[in-house]
């Protein structure tokens, strides 16, 4: 339900994968002989002296230290879109005429409203809502944590018709899109939830 | 709408979160190499090698390209590529099911989903609604569930007909774009 940055993980995977691959496979390459006809320093029985001779040319550790901010930038900006984000709607405008006043509604406000009127369906334990797009074009997404003996289709059911009509009515027209993903609440112990004779 | 709400694939976080603390790694070490060069040769023109240079490459002169430790860290690498390389191509497998759902009025564009974690817990709830189950558990992915109870009953080929009739009809109460099939596995407990 929340976002994940998945676009961005298959690219840099694919990218930096490429990378590592291609490396991998030049090494191997030089290794075992190969690549003997390019020249003699890419000779199987050559030694890494002309790759290591790289480090010790003037300006090298500035070079390394700017590589090393890149890659620093690169694998923290990484890092941090991997949080899942909510992404609410911003908030929305409901005013006819912006003349006489602006009227705001925050979207989390009309989230925790729907996910209250959610946890008062039968079967229903808990309800998370998430509200995007705009005013005219709401989406609303849902997850129910039902029972696990619950009715299914009736949970949906009931949260298409009831929960999802009280929420268009709310915002005064019809839901874009609603998307209801559906949880099973966690058990709790099988004394909890059966009467025992005795 | 062009895309759904609700994501069918992984999205990778692991794999990212290691390659991408592997770059930070990375960073660190070169950062560190670098500074390290400005502060003993105290020049921005410093070479990374540093007054150590010698050593280094004379190091690297006693490694030979067919020597095992380079084809070793060549595989290595061209595993670890490959890997993180299937990762970003394969979609990976589907954590979500569907349901049909009809919509209403109100609402243009209705999807339904159910992940397969509670497809396990809805097929282990009703096959310990079975008498003569002692203990369940349950793993699914998108296509099919796979029940294992145990029972303390020797001859349990009754008990597991009728864990597989109920965990099929809990299913069947569900309108599933697909249903999922149903396998069930029993064990024999000590009791």
């Amino acid at each position: 339900m929340r976002r994940t940055a998945a676009a961005a993980n298959r690219t840099g995977l694919i990218i930096l994968g490429l990378i590592a691959l291609l490396a991998g496979l030049a090494v191997l390459a030089i290794g075992f002989g190969l690549t003997a006809s390019i020249g003699p320093a890419v000779e199987a029985g050559a030694d890494l002296g002309p790759v290591a001779s790289v480090l010790a040319l003037p300006y090298s550790a500035l070079i390394a230290v700017v590589v090393a901010l890149i890659l620093a930038i690169i694998g923290l900006r990484w890092l941090s879109v991997q949080v899942p984000r909510k992404d609410f709607a911003k908030p929305f405008r409901m005013q006819a005429d912006a003349r006489t006043g602006l009227t705001t509604v925050n979207a989390e406000v009309i989230a925790e409203a729907v996910a209250a009127d959610l946890e008062s369906t039968d079967g229903v334990s808990d309800a998370q809502v998430i509200l995007r797009g705009t005013a005219r074009s709401p989406e609303l997404l849902i997850h129910v944590d039902a029972d696990e003996r619950a009715d299914i289709d009736a949970v949906i059911a009931e949260v298409a018709e009831r929960a999802a009509g009280n929420a268009s009515m709310a915002l005064g027209g019809p839901l874009s899109a609603v998307a209801l993903e559906i949880g099973i609440a966690r058990t709790r112990s099988r004394r909890q939830r059966s009467v025992s004779i005795q | 709408m062009s895309t759904r709400l609700l994501r069918k694939r992984p999205s990778r976080i692991g794999p990212a979160v290691v390659v991408a603390l592997t770059l930070l790694l990375l960073a660190v070490g070169l950062g560190w190499a670098g500074i390290a060069a400005f502060v003993t040769t105290g020049s921005v023109t410093a070479a990374l090698a540093g007054t150590s240079g010698a050593r280094v490459t004379e190091a690297a002169g006693n490694l030979h390209w067919n020597s095992a430790v380079v084809i070793a860290v060549g595989i290595v690498l061209a595993l670890l590529g490959l890997v993180a390389f299937i990762l970003g191509v394969s979609p990976g497998a589907r954590r979500i099911l569907g349901v049909r759902a009809t919509g209403s009025e109100h609402i243009g564009d209705l999807e339904v989903a159910l992940p397969t974690s509670a497809l396990s817990q809805i097929a282990a709830a009703a096959a310990d609604g079975v008498d003569g189950v002692s203990g369940v558990k349950a793993s699914s992915n998108a296509k099919s569930t796979i029940v294992t109870f145990s029972t303390p009953i020797r001859d349990f080929e009754p008990i597991r007909a009728e864990v597989e009739a109920a965990v099929k009809d809990r299913f069947a109460s569900i309108s599933f774009d697909r249903i999922p099939t149903v396998r069930v596995q029993a064990r024999r407990s000590q009791s």
